[in-house]
């Protein structure tokens, strides 16, 4: 819960009436271009993606410069190498990933300069999902947003592997598309065992269709999101920016993860 | 054996006789309304001797038999002369009074006017109620921490804010007393006014180093602000009426030249005002801030003298969804006790807290969140008048702290609501100093404090991983004591006169802080954090040195001074990537620990005399920090790193009824941390950041214009109307800047500026 961000848009809300926003030009440092990689082992489907793009200046266009002369390999834990190639553009993918609990897993990319960029995870146990509980809610929040409106929030319940660390992430997708602004984490420190109960901070409404994934990842993603999240805060009362902590050596930007995951689809009356 | 009893007794004898040694001692008042006047000069002519009379307007001076004329002198008032032939030891309370009610006079009239160049304070700023009531300030209300701002080495938060930075240190590391009790956020609406009501006040002092030994807790600064007693000889009403405030004084004796009372209000009402401009979801909306001073004093005899001052400020802001309201509460009895007329004692009880309440209703669901610091306090000072050259300070002092970190609670939803558990603490100090003038030339001010910090149960202790993760607790049962720190606070200043315009000061002072403050935002919220020092938290130090040349030009009309100082600072306490203050069971896991320095140089001329008075301020300086955790444990710029800081202040008499003043600032942009590159994660548009604090926000001025028109000045009534624009050249200094997409797809940079040009106008009057 974001109370920090809460009490600034309240604030800024009211102090709106005496301020005034524009756009400035700033002379910001820019920065060379950096690596940015994507890697997931999805072990439900057997399927090993990585994603490969560069960093743009500030100022410069928003465009996806994908890395398509790059050499993709994933290390088993037998030390048997699966080359992933090029699917599309800066997406290099492999099926038939066939991996169980706790093995040790490396992704290595060598990009078109020789530059090798390497991160190793281990694979997470695996999660079910319980249930699910959706929740009227009449809609309405903060100053002059008392609508009427019903919406349904969800509850997303799961039973903890006890005796094991874990690291959970709960997403939606909704009519088809997948929602990556809003997730949930939690891990399970000082809650080993427990019945989870994570409300996600959507709002559904009457005919979607709403697919509900619970992902049990690894530590190493697991705090990347964290950061992810934490991390974009800007203006008043939010923390210091900062970036992500990667997994990956060599300064890449970016994640290697492995995850489990279960889902269950609703379609809402 | 007869023989050398004899010797010993004429040994004896003669040391009487020698030491024929009488006190001349009192208290110096204001003839008009009977106020204390503290740091106010006793002067012996025939020897140039002196004393400055303390907190409680006490002076006393011991000198061989003979015949002297002293000379009672304070800033503003007409020197008064008194011979005395001192034969027995004599009680001389006296009153000044001002020379003229024509304010000009109240800043021309210092009859010692070279003050400045001769007391042993470096690093001081003395501040009269009355010369900051010239300057224009936002929205026309009155602040003294505003107009502290405006000073060498002194720099201001954001826009518009009351919280200030002391030669680069931080924040949290102001001590900030009204009436000796400290008050832990000095800010209302969000640190657009400061807590602190003109009216009520007295006098104000800044150290910026070399703070006396007398003073503990923070590493930074010392603000020693003292309330006005109330008018012992006739009630008095004074009060102003302003855009959104208005404010109203009364103070009267209890019994005439016994006791007094001042009770002073204000409130503001800008909610009010702009409720008709706003929409429906603030039809309802509250944000307004009150604030309440309360003294009363009586003398009890000849001896003894009895102080009750309070405080109750708060700002509440809400509307229908929320709410959300923060303030300080302060109690302060003091017993001032004379055992002779050469030891002066003061004993002083102090209640103190600081607390916020939040609530808010998202999602049908009520989450209310809660903070809050309590201080209970001892404290026993003495000052000893041992003899003209020395006058010796010590005493002691305990504090017993309650912090209670946040009370969390989401209703409709389990699992989330959480309370922290309170932290409790006793902090210890001990100190003796002593002013001593060594010779014509030489004075001195030295002293040693001793300060202990001692966590109390009950309380659980974690430790943790390197990923945060707790390894162990232990509990402390309630009112075990554990973890104990001590602190040697060794200080000193020194001021060598070179001839009658100029002096050369030195100090150096060791202070120790054992209370952080946590803030997430660069701004400084009501939700900030303060913490105690534990096994974890180790307590501040910081050691400072500072130099100064002193000079003063045409007969003391223009005062000149330069001041270096470098300052070290060690156990810095900060955030971690992404920590955060509210509701984190597990705050100290989140925190990084370094080291800080700042060094620069401050320059201030002063024109004291005629009809045009002012000053400039200019200091270069530098700030750092250094985290191992951060920037790969390079040194980088402390947020309020100022390169450049530049105040410009004019007054100007144009007629005996119109007066006009402006101010001018500028100063290099704070060190920020922005984006220098952007990047897709998770099909999401991400900020690639640069190094903490690499970048600049850009450079702030603004020039501000004041007019004060006396409407009517007579012995009955006295009333002005006062002009204050603010930002006349309507600069758009950047409050925030954000980094978004625009709606072509393109990022950019918004800036928001908080205040364009801000005119307003305020009635004043007393009677």
């Amino acid at each position: 819960m974001k109370i920090y961000q809460i009490i600034s848009i309240l604030i800024l809300a009211a102090m709106s009436f005496i301020s005034c926003e524009e756009v400035i030009e700033l002379d910001l440092e820019n920065a060379e271009p950096k690596l940015v990689i994507e890697a997931n082992v999805d072990v439900l489907n057997q399927m090993a993606t990585v994603f490969l793009t560069k960093s743009n200046g500030f100022y410069d266009d928003i465009s996806l410069n994908v890395i398509t002369d790059a050499t993709v390999n994933l290390t088993l834990a037998d030390g048997s190498i699966v080359n992933l190639p090029m699917i599309s553009d800066g997406f290099y993918a492999a099926s038939g990933i066939n991996v169980v609990e706790d093995d040790e897993l490396m992704i290595s990319v060598v990009d078109g300069e020789g530059k090798v960029y390497e991160a190793i995870e281990n694979v997470p146990h695996e999660v079910t999902l319980d249930s699910l509980e959706f929740i009227a809610r009449t809609v309405g929040f903060g100053p002059g947003a008392g609508g009427t409106d019903t919406a349904y929030q969800v509850f997303v319940h799961w039973q903890d592997v006890a005796d094991k660390e874990s690291f959970y992430r709960v997403r939606s997708i909704l009519n088809d598309t997948l929602q990556t602004e809003i997730y949930y984490l939690v891990d399970d420190i000082g809650l080993d065992g427990i019945t989870f109960s994570a409300r996600l901070f959507s709002f559904f409404e009457a005919g979607d269709t709403v697919t509900i994934q619970i992902l049990s990842i690894d530590d190493a993603s697991f705090r990347y999101f964290s950061d992810l999240s934490g991390a974009q805060g800007q203006g008043f009362g939010s923390t210091t920016p900062y970036n992500p902590k990667s997994n990956f050596t060599n300064n890449a930007l970016g994640y290697f993860g492995i995850n489990r995951t279960d889902e269950e689809t609703v379609i809402l009356q | 054996m007869r023989k050398l009893i004899n010797i010993s007794l004429l040994l004896f004898l003669s040391t009487v006789t020698f030491a024929q040694d009488f006190t001349l001692s009192g208290f110096m008042r204001d003839a008009a309304t009977g106020e204390e006047l503290l740091y106010a000069t006793v002067l012996v002519k025939e020897t140039g001797q002196g004393v400055t009379t303390n907190l409680y307007g006490f002076y006393s001076l011991t000198l061989p038999k003979g015949d002297y004329t002293f000379q009672y002198s304070y800033l503003g008032m007409t020197t008064m002369e008194v011979q005395i032939a001192l034969n027995v030891n004599i009680k001389q309370d006296v009153e000044l009074s001002s020379g003229g009610i024509n304010l000009d006079e109240i800043v021309i009239k210092a009859k010692k006017e070279n003050e400045n160049l001769t007391n042993t304070e470096v690093s001081t700023v003395t501040l009269s109620v009355k010369d900051a009531k010239l300057i224009p300030v936002l929205l026309g209300e009155q602040d003294i921490l505003k107009t502290m701002q405006l000073l060498p080495g002194v720099s201001s938060n954001s826009e518009g804010s009351s919280g200030f930075f002391v030669r680069g240190g931080d924040a949290d590391q102001n001590l900030i007393l009204l009436d000796e009790a400290p008050i832990y956020n000095a800010s209302h609406l969000l640190g657009f006014f400061s807590v602190f009501n003109s009216d009520a006040l007295k006098d104000v002092k800044l150290y910026k180093g070399g703070m006396p030994a007398e003073y503990g807790g923070r590493v930074s600064s010392v603000m020693d602000i003292r309330m006005k007693n109330g008018n012992m000889k006739e009630w008095k009403f004074s009060g102003g009426v302003g855009l959104i405030s208005s404010r109203l004084t009364a103070e009267g004796p209890i019994q005439k030249d016994k006791g007094s009372v001042i009770i002073s209000a204000r409130r503001t009402y800008a909610d009010i005002l702009a409720r008709p401009f706003l929409n429906d979801g603030f039809a309802n909306s509250d944000l307004y801030f009150y604030d309440m001073n309360l003294k009363a004093n009586y003398k009890l005899g000849e001896k003894d003298r009895i102080y009750f001052s309070g405080y109750v400020g708060r700002d509440v802001f809400g509307a229908d969804d929320f709410g959300f309201d923060w303030g300080n509460t302060t109690g302060t009895l003091r017993w001032n006790h004379l055992f002779s007329d050469k030891l002066f004692s003061n004993t002083t009880l102090i209640y103190s807290d600081y607390d916020y309440g939040f609530k808010v209703q998202a999602g049908g669901n009520e989450i209310n969140l809660s903070s809050g610091i309590y201080d209970y306090n001892v404290k026993q000072d003495y000052n000893w008048y041992v003899n003209p050259k020395n006058s010796l300070r010590f005493g002691w002092q305990g504090i017993y702290h309650r912090l209670k970190p946040s009370e969390f609670t989401i209703e409709g939803a389990e699992g989330d609501g959480e309370t922290l558990e309170e932290q409790k603490a006793l902090e210890g100090g001990f100190y003796i100093a002593n002013k001593q003038k060594v010779s014509d030339k030489l004075s001195l001010n030295y002293g040693l404090r001793l300060s202990t910090f001692s966590n109390i149960g009950a309380y659980t202790e974690k430790t943790y991983d390197e990923f945060d993760n707790v390894l162990t607790g232990i509990t402390y049962e309630d009112g075990d004591v554990y973890n104990t720190y001590y602190g040697l606070e060794p200080r000193l200043n020194a001021t060598y006169l070179l001839n009658s315009v100029s002096s050369i000061k030195g100090s150096y002072n060791r202070n120790y802080q054992y209370l952080h403050l946590l803030s997430n935002s660069s701004s400084g919220t009501p939700t900030d954090l303060w913490i105690a020092s534990s096994t974890f938290v180790k307590p501040q130090i910081a050691d400072q040195v500072a130099v100064g040349y002193f000079r003063n030009f045409k007969d003391n009309a223009y005062e000149f001074s330069v001041e270096g100082y470098y300052k070290n600072l060690q156990n810095q306490v900060d955030f971690e990537d992404g920590g955060s203050a509210v509701n984190n069971a597990d705050i100290e896991s989140d925190l990084v620990f370094g080291q800080g320095r700042t060094y620069g140089m401050e320059f201030y001329l002063k024109k004291k005399k005629g009809d045009f008075t002012g000053w400039i301020s200019y200091t270069l300086a530098k700030s750092e920090r250094q985290f191992t955790e951060v920037n790969n444990n390079n040194w980088f710029s402390a947020r309020q790193d100022r390169t450049h800081d530049l105040s410009i202040v004019g007054m100007y008499q144009i007629t005996p009824r119109l007066n006009a003043s402006a101010s001018f600032v500028y100063y290099t942009g704070d060190a920020v941390t922005f984006p220098i590159g952007k990047y897709f994660v998770d099909g999401s548009l991400v900020n690639l950041y640069g190094d903490r604090n690499s970048e600049r926000m850009p450079d702030y001025h603004r020039f501000d214009f004041g007019l004060t028109y006396i409407l009517k000045d007579s012995d009955k009534f006295y009333s002005d109307l006062n002009l204050s624009i603010y930002n006349v050249y309507n600069r758009k200094n950047a409050y925030s800047i954000n980094f978004d997409i625009d709606d072509n797809g393109q990022t950019q940079a918004t800036q928001l500026a908080l205040f364009g040009i801000v005119p307003s106008l305020t009635w004043n009057f007393n009677f």
